[in-house]
């Protein structure tokens, strides 16, 4: 846990490096394309905070990615790797939007915490299928939750064409009722809600429950050694079944946001892989809390930015989507980047750790 | 339309044919899982490989008009990413499930910003000079149409599938190599102890799982269809995956959890006209893995703790 000062700068700086090759690779190919790297740069810049619309929809996207990425490093943390958010993501919204539409009229303070918290307990039993396969018999948590996924769009699928279809055009669902629908902000023509309050709980929430609670003491050991936990008495394969609920939970709750905030009603296949950009925030800065929002601006930035520069320069907006993995690459080998050694390159460094279990 | 006059127009004979064809792509993905899963590591970047091998093949055959010289060029864009996938996963420590991620996406946007540069398209690209990987069609059986839709008309590389698969159960299962690379994935101490070189063993598994990936892309884009479609593995690497669970990590079991997806998907998509909701059938796979995967790890529980009690006793 306790970092020195040294170390904790110059992992600092192989973060930094990682950002500056990134980039610089990033203007290369740019100027290999044929266009201007430094205009790009600009209206990138530009696209994603002047102006009304583009700082509204770069909001949009930072709540959906600081939610995410906040439950995402719930379960990072007791090494449970939850890709299966996405479709949690999926059976919250599908589960926030049904009270909206199918329960009469209500007043605002009453509908909007009822279609959430639907959202948030139907998010949570997805995923602790996952988690409690995991937690008792130990099974591998990555290859469930992918299959999860797949099985909660086609649920999702099957409910909006079938059950609750709107009988339209398109497959979605009928709309809420207006008084579910969360108030805008004053960002007029984007379409980013109060939703942004309930993101900065939802991060404040996970914080003080990781640092600040009993729980959260707990799910931190859990990790490290799970015997030694289970020697003093603490259950770990309940804390592990609690933290993946949580995480669930909050996926859930991802996904009423983007129903109540932003599109109103469940459109087929809305979400195309979102959940995937907040593990991403997460990955980028090595799940440390402190710095979650801020790379969750980042990704947010990254991806608003790369539309306003498609449109005005021409430079391909998947060309970010493609350098954002990169840099998280770079920053997972971030050994690669350890400058202190690179001036002994040259030097034979002695062989050590060869054995394998040697860690442990 | 009652309800037996759908089935009859849903299972014929013609359905075993769509099911092969549907199957092809997932076998090969799900090779690339077998292999990387048997010196445990768990591969979930199937599918950002296949994105790449579909584009590559398809670029390659529009500029050189051969079609060996884009699956060779998809195989060894395969090997090159699983190789820079070992060197941060065993060099740098890199978590797998952390670089899987990373090369999916890569594979997604970057397969779509290549599309865009390259060809000046977006969506798809279809032309008439890409060549596609040649059918195999037996004259002799042209004239008797239940024979001819089950053995005619598969390309290449369908048929290739078969040894492929045959070769690598081989490998891993009646070679020395592949008995030193399994007990890698069995008891990696064990292993080390005897001698046996891990991460070359690992490197070796990665690299040919990327080879079975690229091959699966290469086939997807030529052999199964003949264009290239923005996010054309559709799913197709974790598929395989999902059979890798299904067959315990066997290539022959796995091979059949394979053509359990492909049957599944043809038979939803003939749903699909009739109105009948095939998300059913779709998701029959999905759930089908996860139960025999609980199943299995259940049954082994119980069965270590049966030997348990009976030593105490």
């Amino acid at each position: 846990m306790s970092e020195n000062k040294a170390e904790k700068s110059s992992a600092v700086i192989r973060i930094a490096i990682a950002f500056a090759i990134s980039a610089i690779a990033l203007a290369i190919i740019i100027t290999l394309c044929g266009h201007n790297a430094l205009d790009a740069f600009y209206q990138m810049f530009y696209g994603a905070f002047i102006g009304k619309f583009n700082f509204g929809s770069t909001i949009e996207n930072f709540i959906l990615i600081l939610i995410v990425g906040s439950a995402y490093s719930l379960t990072k943390r007791i090494n449970y790797f939850n890709i299966g958010l996405e479709g949690c993501l999926y059976i919250g919204a599908m589960f926030t939007c049904a009270p909206g539409f199918l329960l009469p009229d209500m007043p605002p303070w009453i509908i909007i915490p009822l279609c959430l918290a639907c959202g948030m307990a139907a998010g949570a039993i997805w995923s602790a299928i996952g988690g409690a396969l995991k937690a008792f018999f130990n099974i591998n948590e990555a290859c469930v939750t992918i299959m999860l996924n797949y099985v909660a769009i086609s649920l999702t699928d099957f409910l909006l064409n079938n059950t609750w279809s709107a009988h339209s055009a398109a497959p979605e669902t009928p709309h809420v009722q207006a008084n579910a629908m969360l108030p805008k902000l004053p960002l007029a023509p984007s379409r980013a809600s109060v939703a942004l309050f309930i993101a900065i709980a939802v991060f404040f929430f996970v914080w003080f429950v990781t640092f600040h609670t009993t729980f959260g003491f707990k799910l931190r050991h859990v990790a490290d050694n799970p015997r030694f936990c289970e020697a003093v008495g603490i259950h770990s394969n309940l804390i592990v079944l609690g933290t993946v609920m949580l995480s669930g939970a909050l996926g859930g709750l991802a996904g009423g946001c983007q129903i109540l905030g932003v599109y109103g009603n469940f459109i087929q296949n809305f979400s195309l892989n979102s959940a995937f950009y907040g593990m991403l925030a997460c990955l980028l800065v090595k799940n440390n809390l402190k710095l979650l929002p801020l790379s969750a601006l980042f990704i947010a930035f990254t991806r608003t930015g790369g539309s306003g520069m498609e449109y005005y320069t021409g430079v391909p907006k998947s060309l970010i989507d493609t350098v954002v993995p990169i840099l998280i690459l770079f920053i997972a080998m971030d050994q690669m980047f350890d400058y202190k050694r690179f001036f002994r390159i040259f030097k034979r460094k002695p062989k050590t750790g060869s054995a394998v279990g040697s860690k442990q | 339309m009652d309800f037996m006059t759908i089935i009859g127009n849903v299972f014929t004979y013609s359905l075993v044919h769509d099911m092969i064809t549907a199957s092809v792509p997932i076998i090969l993905a799900c090779m690339c899982a077998v292999i990387s899963r048997q010196v445990n590591i768990i591969n979930i970047a199937a599918e950002g490989i296949i994105m790449f091998g579909c584009f590559f093949g398809v670029l390659v055959s529009y500029m050189t008009g051969s079609w060996v010289l884009a699956v060779l060029v998809s195989v060894g864009l395969g090997m090159l990413i699983s190789a820079f996938m070992a060197l941060a996963y065993l060099k740098y420590n890199v978590n797998i499930f952390v670089l899987g991620l990373c090369v999916n996406m890569i594979g997604t946007s970057g397969t779509r910003f290549l599309l865009q540069t390259i060809f000046k398209t977006s969506g798809n690209f279809v032309s008439d000079k890409i060549v596609p990987i040649p059918r195999v069609n037996f004259s002799f059986l042209d004239n008797i149409p239940v024979l001819k839709s089950l053995f005619s008309g598969y390309s290449f590389t369908e048929w290739l599938v078969i040894p492929i698969v045959i070769f690598i159960w081989f490998m891993l299962y009646k070679s020395v190599w592949g008995l030193r690379l399994r007990s890698v994935g069995l008891n990696e101490m064990a292993a080390v102890t005897s001698g046996i070189d891990v991460n070359g063993k690992k490197l070796a598994a990665l690299v040919l799982s990327g080879a079975c990936a690229g091959l699966a892309g290469a086939h997807l884009s030529l052999g199964y269809s003949c264009l290239f479609i923005e996010n054309m593995s559709g799913g197709r690497g974790f598929m395989g995956m999902a059979a890798m669970q299904f067959g315990g990590a066997n290539p022959l079991w796995a091979a059949i959890g394979c053509v359990v997806f492909g049957f599944s998907n043809s038979v939803a998509n003939r749903l699909t006209p009739y109105g009948i909701p095939n998300q059913f059938v779709t998701m029959i796979p999905y759930v089908a893995t996860i139960i025999v995967l609980s199943a299995s790890v259940v049954l082994a529980m119980i069965k270590r703790r049966k030997s348990e009690s009976a030593l105490k006793a």
